[in-house]
């Protein structure tokens, strides 16, 4: 998909990766070291909790042939 | 997809294109699904390696090769599909890039959440509920862009976009091995 917007700022590298998905699925990866440690802790996480957090991060993954 | 002024549009537009993707996501997870369906006599034990040595597999590849050479459609999907107007086109577009197989693959990480959706012997209506999910998380950059991008958004996200398909592959395995685990 092309540029939509015409704004001829130059951003700032935090704004441009505000507005990436990278950052997106880090933050999905910490929450699934967090949830690897409850379970591991002994909170019970059923297996569909992973399994979304992972077809998530696989969309995720593709973004750049957006 | 042609350039679209306006955010009231573009979000417009982003919702058929979410609603398109979440479709086709849908669709290759009820395929797979039933498919899986034929590797159910296979025991379970064997299905769980056999998806832990696919998965590892695809995960060094991905993390080996410059550019992912597994078996994909190497041709974009065709501008076209807005022939009939936006809203259309931008769901047709969402299902065609939704259901993975298409267009480009350039991660391993679709790969492997196929292979789980296969192997390990979900019932259907999760093989499509993570096959939506996909979908619909597909459409999650572009949301991104038009809340947030700048102008050079798409140049900026190609300068590490082997980074973030192989970053993908590693946390897909990662997680859908302890769905594995917690599975069997």
């Amino acid at each position: 998909m092309g540029d939509l917007s015409t704004s001829p700022a130059a951003p700032s590298p935090a704004r441009r990766w505000v507005a990436d998905p990278l950052p997106l699925l880090g933050l999905l990866a910490v929450a699934g070291v967090t949830l690897g440690i409850l379970h591991l802790s002994g909170t019970a996480i059923p297996w569909p909790v992973p399994a979304l957090l992972a077809v998530v991060a696989a969309g995720l993954a593709l973004s750049g042939s957006t | 997809m042609a350039s679209v002024r306006g955010r009231a549009i573009q979000l417009r537009l982003w919702a058929a294109f979410l609603v398109g993707c979440t479709v086709g996501g849908a669709f290759t997870g009820t395929v797979l699904g039933v498919f899986s369906g034929l590797l159910s006599p296979v025991p379970a034990g064997v299905r769980a390696v056999l998806f832990g040595l696919l998965a590892v597999s695809l995960t060094v590849l991905d993390l080996r090769q410059p550019l992912l050479g597994l078996p994909q459609r190497k041709e974009l999907i065709p501008q076209e599909v807005f022939a009939r107007g936006l809203g259309r086109g931008g769901l047709r577009f969402g299902v065609e890039y939704g259901c993975g197989f298409r267009t480009l693959v350039p991660s391993a990480a679709s790969y492997v959440a196929a292979l789980f959706v296969l192997l390990a012997g979900l019932p259907l209506a999760w093989a499509v509920t993570l096959g939506a999910a996909f979908g619909a998380s597909r459409a999650v950059a572009v949301l991104q862009y038009i809340l947030l991008g700048r102008p050079g958004w798409q140049h900026f996200l190609s300068s590490h976009t082997r980074w973030l398909e192989r970053s993908g592959t590693v946390v897909a395995t990662v997680l859908l091995g302890w769905a594995v685990l917690a599975l069997f």
